[in-house]
């Protein structure tokens, strides 16, 4: 029984999109970091670092187990003992969520390759990483959010503490300190995962899946729309809502959740990014890169270009999933209506980015590299992916968030069309940061780009029709 | 072709004009030649078994999908333009409201941008009409499914649309609200095309049924005419039943 219910859940997790970002990641995962390093030996943890701070903070943060509503109606009510459901959802969790960092963190290890000892317990200790996060989620899943935020926070700290040579740290292993550093990860994934099996066996293990979350049930005063136009409300919607990329995808299965979180808090938090980005770099960073030449160019840089293409990617990703066609389109000719929701999108962008515009001026006035062209960036051509990016989910094959925590599809390799557009985008904000010669040149055909997509009103109306047959009202 | 017989084509004056209208997609022939008239103020209630085509036809006529063929008019004007938009309200089968937004939220964005005069008045009164004062500022997704259904009816009738198409409307709606519904729409100045599989909402709400099956009109005539289709005096949904049986 136990066989057939785990390949039954395997089933239904894995497809053949999904393969394919594992096989993408790592590919990439060894283009980045082989690129990476021939600038500083530290990148590869720092890469490490970054990919296991989003799955484990992110796993603390939203937490559970994700089930299909056909899971809770048909697999939680059969008669099947616990003793198999809980393997069983914890291994097709676990397994979908362990390939995608161990293919997106396998490749830190090459630098490690050269001693026996320090691979050995590298890969358990990669295990360890890409099991934990599933741990951590179901221990936390039930507990309050403001317990989960604290969780997700003390994981944060606790991997950094790594780069300030703390032994304990979970990257410590790839600085130098093998033995204490993979022991005590070791030791508290083991905890974890048996408090983890202990919390979800009992008897109340179908509502535990199926009610992860307290839900509120009303939402804080965000928008106003009466005596707008019409315009304007569908500005006002869009601009004033943060639509985040609305499912973790990166622990493996898709969870939905609807949030909606305002513009302005999003700027404060990248405002104390930003403000913590430039005082470490004013007064903390001795090497700041002054030219191309630079040995830490590449490093600094690095950040730059992630922050400015993921905030185009993020803000503009989730849009779609969320809106209404049977609402919003027929009140609206199509493309007045995408029209408008693009620009909201982009001023969105370029609200969001605006603290790090501030802070780069002062870092050009520090002579930094790549501060100026970085502002440029922020300033136009961030806004402008944004668009782009809002404009291809139109074309992709959108799914949409009708009930919360449910896992509407497997991955599906046409929603993964307009990945090429998107990691051209990545590469074009590289080239830009890296050779400021050519940031008009590409200001120019981004913007092209955009008014060849945006002015072409059956663009609207073709995506429009192809969305609705695939079940998109 | 039984019933109805086709008249001559007066786009302005009929609420909906279509002609030849077909249409395929993902394998499947879903509109064969539909060619249907109704008149401005007529009730009409599509008929036909699970994918007979009904909800296809209503989101080409609402111009959320574009006809391979044919022709589609709405007093005249292409679905896809604003003139058309003005004057439709469309409900689809297991309709949802923006997740995102709290009840009072979602009248308000969809009040504003369909332009409904006194929107606060208006919000008032369908509240209501469908017993939701109580829960305006509620996110959707703590409404019950019926009370969900009540939101997304509300939502397409906010504007007071002079043609209402309708993919199921009562579903999931509690037997007192189906009532006031039914005495609503009976009060309403509005042309109705309504999609159901139950034939007493068809009786209480329109005069004239068209029965689709595998993508074809089988039938298109007033009830009367339906219940004493072979003057067998067999229950009605047999007689619809057969209809639909004889196009396989």
């Amino acid at each position: 029984m136990f066989g057939k219910v785990l390949t039954l859940l395997i089933k239904s997790r894995f497809s053949k999109g999904f393969l394919a970002i594992i096989i993408m990641l790592l590919f990439y995962s060894l283009l980045t970091i082989n690129l990476g390093l021939t600038t500083d030996k530290s990148f590869a943890a720092y890469y490490l670092g970054f990919f296991f701070i989003v799955f484990l903070a992110s796993a603390i943060y939203t937490g559970g187990i994700s089930t299909t509503s056909a899971d809770r109606d048909f697999l939680l009510t059969s008669a099947i003992g616990n003793r198999v459901l809980v393997p069983a959802f914890f291994i097709s969790q676990a397994l979908a969520s362990s390939l995608i960092f161990i293919s997106a963190g396998s490749a830190s290890l090459i630098v490690i390759r050269d001693n026996t000892l320090a691979l050995s317990f590298g890969i358990v200790d990669l295990l360890c990483m890409a099991i934990l996060p599933i741990s951590m989620s179901l221990n936390m899943a039930s507990l309050p959010r403001f317990v989960r935020v604290g969780g997700a926070a003390i994981s944060v700290i606790w991997v950094i503490s790594s780069f300030f040579n703390i032994p304990i740290g979970p990257l410590s292993f790839l600085r130098g300190q093998v033995i204490i550093s993979s022991l005590f990860l070791i030791l508290v994934t083991l905890i974890a995962t048996v408090v983890s099996f202990n919390s979800i066996k009992q008897e109340s293990l179908p509502f535990k899946l199926s009610a992860m979350s307290s839900r509120n049930r009303g939402f804080k005063k965000l928008f106003s729309f009466t005596g707008r136009t019409p315009e304007y409300a569908v500005f006002h919607l869009h601009f004033k809502q943060v639509d985040f990329s609305s499912r973790t995808a990166s622990m493996g299965n898709i969870k939905i959740k609807v949030n909606r979180v305002s513009v302005y808090t999003i700027l404060i938090l990248v405002s104390v990014l930003a403000v913590a980005f430039g005082i470490y770099e004013l007064f903390f960073n001795k090497n700041i890169p002054t030219s191309l030449a630079s040995p830490n160019a590449f490093l600094y840089l690095l950040p730059e270009a992630y922050a400015q293409w993921g905030l185009a990617m993020g803000l503009s990703s989730g849009t779609l999933s969320k809106e209404r066609a049977w609402l919003g389109f027929t009140s609206m000719p199509i493309e007045k209506y995408m029209g408008v929701t693009m620009i909201s999108k982009m001023v969105q962008t370029l609200t969001i980015g605006s603290p790090f515009i501030v802070v780069n001026a002062i870092l050009a006035y520090r002579g930094m590299f790549g501060a100026i062209p970085s502002i440029i960036i922020f300033l136009i051509l961030v806004p402008v992916y944004s668009g782009i990016n809002f404009t291809l989910s139109f074309y992709k094959k959108t799914f949409q968030i009708k009930q919360e925590d449910v896992l509407p599809t497997t991955y599906n390799i046409s929603q993964f069309r307009t990945l090429p557009i998107s990691f051209t985008m990545l590469i074009l904000i590289f080239v830009a940061l890296f050779v400021p010669i050519s940031l008009p040149f590409i200001i120019a055909g981004s913007i092209g780009f955009l008014a060849f997509l945006t002015l072409n009103k059956n663009y609207w109306k073709r995506s429009l029709y192809k969305m609705i047959e695939n079940g998109y009202v | 072709m039984e019933g109805y017989s086709e008249q001559s084509i007066d786009h302005a004056s009929n609420a909906l004009t279509l002609e030849g209208v077909y249409k395929s997609y993902s394998g499947v022939q879903a509109v064969d030649g539909i060619d249907l008239i109704i008149r401005d103020g007529e009730r009409v209630t599509l008929l036909g078994e699970n994918g007979a085509g009904k909800s296809t036809t209503m989101r080409i006529i609402s111009g959320l999908m574009k006809p391979d063929r044919g022709n589609v008019r709405i007093y005249g004007y292409k679905p896809s333009t604003m003139e058309a938009k003005r004057y439709i309200g469309y409900l689809p089968e297991d309709a949802s409201p923006y997740l995102n937004l709290s009840v009072m939220e979602n009248l308000e964005y969809i009040g504003v941008i369909r332009r409904t005069a006194n929107l606060n008045d208006r919000i008032e009164q369908l509240m209501d009409l469908l017993d939701m004062q109580s829960m305006k500022q509620q996110k959707p997704l703590s409404l019950s499914r019926g009370n969900r259904q009540k939101l997304c009816l509300a939502l397409s009738i906010i504007h007071e649309p002079r043609f209402a198409i309708m993919d199921e409307p009562l579903n999931y709606l509690d037997i007192p609200t189906q009532e006031r519904v039914f005495d609503y729409f009976n009060n309403m100045n509005s042309t109705f095309l309504i999609s159901t599989h139950i034939l007493s909402i068809a009786k209480r709400m329109t005069q004239r049924i068209v029965v689709l099956s595998r993508g074809r009109k089988v039938w298109d005539g007033n009830l009367d005419e339906l219940e004493n289709y072979d003057n067998s005096k067999r229950p009605i949904e047999a007689i619809v039943a057969d209809m639909m049986k004889n196009v396989r």
